[in-house]
């Protein structure tokens, strides 16, 4: 109902007569939805504050929902590094860059390769298998 | 920053095109590296988000056709076709895809503010102009508080997760003497290490910076002061901007220090619902 009449009320007048319309142009129900959404983002964005509660082996990341844990640990002086070296036939030892490893990008193949090889203790299986495939292409990430 | 605010439409619009064009460029750039990450070792897989809910792997032909499904609805998203059920849509599917694609590996947390975007953007009359819909509808909106809310809730939750990664420094094994910068030294030097090992190269800067341990006490506070102080952008517009800048140039900083892209932040359109984006299309078209 577009067509406002003479006897239109304040409301309906603000509003260009629309009967689904408040006074303030706004459909019903519409601001009511908005406020929902904005409680349900920022309540969700916040959740993962309550990770801090925990022990620290206990938290958990998620996405896009995250408590970013990468921060948390205090960085000693000395730390590990999970690696690949390369040793060619002559005996001369390389890096292997990452891209040679798998595809997703440096981050990727670095947690892949310390999830494999140092958490579930499977080194030798993760070279075995990284031996038999050609090498890759690069790519984005 | 007041609610009521009446904000012209083409600010919502262009922020959503804006947003729906970085999308498509970053999936479509992305796309057969995508198709070969669902194809790694089964064991690699560790659900995350909304992925948790599966109880099995989805074949890799599903996973593909679900990733081409995320880039359709995000050039619909981009144009504005449909959008009160596009919008939705490419925002379920845009989660889907990439939590599906972090679960596979380490998770992305630089692809957490876009996700967010999204979703307030896709649930939002964010096609009432500058979009195909606009163009098909007679009618032209008029400046109303509707345009701006979800711009609102797009900076709210943005400073949200700066500030969430500022409580994560203070409350973590460093306390308060993170400030000092020795762990932010320390993590720099450890990634530049790992670089080096996985066939990469680390950032000259940090080998430049690194035997001056103030810049870092200061680069350390200066991140601190951004990310604890980001809740302070919502209340006055011209703070809000400053910490924009200031938050842009942070992660500048980042790339320029660790080589680390925060490729939405960098790009600056994380940062357009600070910004009156639509002045130059509206000076444009005044006589």
């Amino acid at each position: 109902m577009w067509a406002s009449s003479p006897g239109a009320n304040l409301s309906e007048q603000a509003s260009g007569g629309r009967w689904d319309m408040d006074g303030h142009g706004w459909y019903r129900g519409e601001r009511a939805g908005a406020a929902v959404l904005s409680a349900a983002v920022l309540g969700a964005v916040l959740w993962p504050l309550r990770q801090h509660r925990r022990a620290v082996a206990e938290r958990v990341d998620g996405f896009p929902l995250s408590h970013y844990p990468m921060f948390i640990a205090d960085r000693r002086r000395c730390c590990g590094i999970t690696y690949v070296v390369a040793v060619r036939s002559t005996g001369t030892r390389t890096f292997l860059r990452h891209d040679a490893l798998g595809p997703g990008g440096l981050n990727q193949v670095r947690r892949q390769l310390y999830r494999v090889a140092v958490t579930e203790g499977r080194a030798a299986e993760y070279v075995a298998a990284l031996a038999a495939l050609p090498a890759r292409p690069r790519g984005p990430r | 920053m007041k609610l009521r605010t009446a904000t012209p439409p083409a600010r919502l619009g262009l922020v959503r095109a804006l947003v729906g064009g970085y999308t498509l460029v970053y999936l479509a750039r992305r796309r057969r590296m995508f198709r070969r990450v669902v194809r790694t070792e089964r064991a690699l897989f560790a659900p995350v988000g909304p992925v948790r809910a599966l109880h099995r792997l989805l074949p890799p032909r599903v996973a593909d056709v679900v990733n081409d499904a995320t880039l359709a609805t995000t050039v619909l998203f981009a144009a504005g076709v449909g959008h009160r059920l596009t919008g939705p849509v490419h925002g379920a599917l845009l989660i889907w895809t990439l939590a599906y694609r972090n679960s596979w590996s380490m998770i992305f947390h630089s692809d957490n503010t876009l996700v967010l975007h999204t979703l307030v953007l896709g649930a939002a009359r964010a096609a009432d102009a500058v979009s195909i819909d606009s163009l098909v509808r007679a009618d032209v909106p008029t400046a109303h508080p509707r345009y701006g809310r979800p711009l609102r809730l797009m900076n709210a939750a943005s400073t949200a997760t700066y500030l969430l990664a500022g409580v994560s420094k203070v409350a973590g094994e460093s306390g308060w003497s993170w400030a000092r910068g020795d762990a932010l030294r320390r993590q720099v030097a450890i990634d530049g290490l790992r670089k080096e090992v996985f066939g990469s190269r680390a950032a000259p800067v940090a080998y430049a910076m690194y035997r001056h341990r103030h810049l870092f006490t200061a680069m350390a506070v200066g991140s601190l002061v951004v990310e604890l102080g980001a809740p302070l952008a919502l209340v006055d517009r011209r703070v809000a901007r400053v910490w924009a800048l200031a938050t842009l140039g942070l992660h500048w900083g980042i790339l320029a220090v660790m080589g680390i892209r925060f490729r939405y932040q960098l790009s600056g359109v994380a940062f357009a619902p600070w910004f009156d984006v639509e002045r130059p299309l509206t000076r444009r078209r005044a006589p």
